[in-house]
């Protein structure tokens, strides 16, 4: 099943500094030819292959498999040019210009110029747009063409991640005027042979491609099972060659299999217990606090995730995130300290906790495990079970006390501003600080790393310590990896090299 | 005269046939309409502020009177028209073409060894009453019958796909493979199917042949010193036919509708994975169309079930 609101918190990687080279570190020679297989998840009968309606990871997959964005995650977070060769920002990161490469074709033969570059992104803007990556986009004020092979895309107020927002995997070139996808013509490494809505998607390499050390397999087939079992039987039998998403119980069987192996890697998504601060009772920071500490983290994430993850600290960037608060200290589980704010808060009672597994598979375990570690700190929790259908409506947003799941966001400012800001639809904990608003636009506007940094640490601290969110732990990424499949490295926050295998990875004979 | 009374009592099944699928169809749709969440909800998951959810709701037109809307629905039913997806926009019926293909593709495959086998098998333990054979086969067939599909699907799996390597565990069909490449792709979900079904299948064969076996008539056979396999063929066979029957097409209606849990197994694109797709993102024009194809599989193979026991058992077509 497509769980689709999962995925659209998720978007692209985890931020990191601005690179304007392609330098890429040093690898093995890579093997020619071969057939691989990728078995991966969200498909249904009514895909197509429009960029403004892929919603899930296996679409991003089928994606990046045919097409080519303007920029491109690379391992460790590091952003590249991909069509933009460079770019460049004024003082205020207000105008940002994209030099395009020269030279690159689409499918059909037809070269690419700006003027296709701006019909792929304004795809996705506009009041009518129903795509997935409109929401990234809303800030830009107006794109331009400079010449056949430059862009200029001009924000409302600055942003310095303007070159991450491109890498988004909806925001892929097509050529100008494309309204019907089905023939699926993109500038990337492989090119469509046949697309079964659901089932299938088979490419051959393109002869054409631009980039001379990706696309090492002569074809590809991304096959869509989601059937968590199927897909782990068909990568034990050898059908499938990479299988995305592997869930933590059989992540160690497959370990323990002959020929495959798994590729686990930290990622940014994250599954926190929510309190809405504008509200009893958790208007009381004494008892936002209280629930912090009563969180068992290593419990919990040994127990929920089997230890595919990382802890958590209360806020929501990550380790692997280059602006990540490291000097914070880490909050442990703390049954006296929960104890004393609880009883500083002055709260008698017992806590509501409306939790679905519909938010993510262990979300009911945790809140159980969460119910034991604060009755010993004295403080009562009842568990209610909401149905899935109707949860995110009726209950997210809406109750005081939920478990909540993010996706993790391309950059600390989208995952910041998406759920953090006063002003944000999804401000799931209902946490309003002007003088947080005031400094994520400050430190969004700003280009000098250092500086940057220092800003992202004090909105981090301000969530750690006064937030309404407990966030127990980061989710890792896990596939699951045929041995002769070589070149898999991890990129970005999303599975699969960010999605990105069917060009990254080889067959050894 | 006899002609005359066949061809009206097969028009009375066909004309009770339509009212039922008239009654599914209504079950159907009030079934679509009172579950909880519509398409809007289901589409914007997380993203559903009442404003997109309204707006949705407005251009699909699930505002207007539920009366309305299914009369609209079952004219175009009716006349071919199964309407376009609420999620995609695609037209259903390119939607459902392929898929159902796949399922009845599997259905007929496994049917063609399920049938047999299963009715074979039950008459042998018919003519083996009581000895090891019948025992044998007893026991046999009550252990596939009791294990849940999936178990079964998942076992067959692991021996088929993963030890022995000799299918595939995906079973995945196109137009460049050969009928042979096919039949390898579907045995694994095939065999499953038969080994399910047959149990029943063959339970019942039995039964039914034991339950003529005490009637006189039979005894009369005996005593005028035919085998008892002639008894069973000649004799009790024939009486036999119109509940064998019912239970073949039974088998066979279960074969088409009843596979959801082994597609999913063996990630098969046939009709219930699209089905469940649909169910699970409230796409409901498509939950409509299959549940009324399902309903139309189950009503049609009845009806032949019917239609063929009043043809091989003559007795049926006096009225009492």
């Amino acid at each position: 099943m497509i769980k689709r609101r999962d995925f659209l918190k998720s978007s692209a990687a985890t931020a990191g500094l601005i690179g304007l080279s392609a330098a890429l570190p040093a690898r093995a020679a890579a093997n020619k030819g071969g057939h691989l297989v990728i078995g991966t998840t969200g498909g249904s009968a009514g895909d197509t292959l429009d960029p403004t309606k892929l919603t899930s990871v296996g679409h991003g997959v089928m994606g990046y498999t045919l097409g080519n964005c303007l920029t491109e995650i690379e391992e460790g977070g590091e952003l590249v040019g991909e069509l933009a060769e460079s770019w460049e920002s004024s003082e205020d990161a207000v105008t940002w210009k994209f030099e395009l490469r020269k030279g690159v074709t689409f499918h059909n033969g037809q070269a690419m110029t700006s003027a296709d570059v701006i019909h792929s992104i304004n795809l996705h803007r506009g009041e009518d747009s129903t795509s997935g990556a409109k929401g990234l986009l809303s800030n830009i004020a107006d794109i331009a063409a400079d010449g056949d092979h430059a862009i200029v895309v001009t924000m409302n107020a600055g942003n310095a991640d303007v070159p991450y927002l491109m890498a988004d995997y909806h925001l892929l070139i097509v050529p100008a005027g494309t309204e019907n996808f089905a023939a699926g013509i993109f500038t990337g490494p492989y090119m469509l042979k046949e697309f079964v809505p659901g089932e299938r998607l088979s490419a051959t390499r393109n002869p054409n491609y631009w980039k001379s050390d990706r696309a090492h397999v002569e074809s590809v087939d991304v096959l869509f099972v989601d059937d968590t079992t199927a897909r782990i039987s068909g990568l034990i039998t050898g059908e499938i060659h990479i299988a995305g998403r592997v869930d933590p119980q059989s992540a160690a069987l497959i370990d323990g299999a002959p020929g495959v192996h798994t590729e686990n890697h930290p990622a940014a998504g994250h599954r926190p217990l929510l309190m809405a601060c504008d509200r009893a009772p958790f208007d009381n920071l004494d008892l936002r606090l209280a629930v912090k500490y009563a969180l068992d983290r290593p419990q919990i994430l040994e127990n929920v995730m089997a230890g595919f993850g990382s802890l958590g600290n209360d806020h929501p960037i990550p380790p692997s995130d280059p602006f990540h608060a490291a000097d914070i200290p880490q909050r442990a589980y703390d049954p006296d300290k929960a104890a004393h704010h609880l009883k500083k808060s002055g709260f008698e009672g017992a806590l509501e906790l409306h939790t679905s597994n519909t938010t993510f598979s262990g979300a009911e375990a945790m809140a159980a495990l969460f119910q034991q570690s604060a009755a010993a700190a004295g403080l009562k929790v009842d568990i209610k079970r909401e149905p899935a259908d109707g949860f995110w409506s009726n209950v997210w947003m809406q109750k005081p006390f939920v478990s909540g799941a993010w996706g993790g966001r391309p950059t600390a400012d989208i995952m910041l501003t998406t759920a953090y800001s006063s002003e944000a639809s999804w401000n799931d904990t209902m946490w309003r600080r002007a003088d947080f608003d005031q400094k994520l636009a400050l430190a969004r506007a700003e280009t000098n790393f250092d500086t940057r940094k220092a800003h992202y640490h004090d909105l981090q601290l301000m969530i750690h310590e006064d937030g309404g969110a407990g966030i127990p732990f980061f989710v890792n990424n896990v596939d699951g990896v045929r041995d002769e499949v070589k070149g898999f490295y991890p990129a970005g926050s999303f599975e699969l090299s960010g999605m990105r295998v069917a060009e990254r990875t080889w067959l050894e004979s | 005269m006899a002609d005359n009374s066949i061809q009206a009592l097969v028009l009375k099944r066909l004309a009770s046939g339509l009212v039922t699928l008239l009654i599914v169809s209504l079950l159907v749709f009030v079934g679509t309409e009172i579950l909880p969440g519509d398409v809007a909800q289901a589409v914007l998951g997380q993203q559903a502020t009442p404003e997109a959810v309204q707006a949705i709701r407005d251009q699909l037109g699930l505002e207007r009177p539920a009366a309305v809307r299914y009369l609209e629905w079952l004219a175009d039913f009716a006349l071919g028209d199964l309407g376009t997806s609420l999620v995609s926009g695609r037209e259903i019926s390119e939607m459902i073409g392929q898929r159902l293909s796949n399922t009845f593709f599997l259905a007929a495959v496994a049917a063609v060894i399920a049938i047999p086998l299963s009715v074979g098998l039950g008459l042998l333990a018919a003519l083996y009453e009581g000895r090891p054979t019948d025992k044998g086969i007893s026991i046999l067939t009550l252990i596939f019958v009791s294990l849940p599909d999936f178990l079964l699907g998942y076992i067959l799996l692991l021996l088929g796909a993963v030890v022995l390597g000799w299918f595939p565990a995906l079973s995945k069909l196109s137009d460049s493979m050969t009928f042979w490449q096919q039949l390898n792709a579907v045995a694994l979900p095939c065999l499953t199917l038969a080994l399910v079904t047959s149990s029943h299948t063959m339970r019942l064969t039995r039964a039914a042949v034991l339950s003529v076996m005490h009637q006189p008539y039979v005894e009369m056979a005996a005593l005028k010193g035919a085998s008892r396999k002639r008894i069973i063929l000649r004799h009790a066979l024939p009486n036999a036919l119109s509940p064998i029957l019912n239970i073949v097409m039974l088998t066979l209606a279960f074969l088409v509708v009843g596979v959801v849990v082994v597609e999913a197994v063996f990630n098969y694109a046939g009709m219930g994975r699209l089905m469940i797709d649909a169910v699970s993102k409230r796409d409901m024009p498509l939950v409509q169309a299959c549940g009324l194809i399902f309903a139309s599989v189950y009503v049609l193979l009845n009806l032949t079930a019917d239609i063929l026991s009043l043809l091989t058992n003559p007795r049926r077509r006096r009225p009492k």
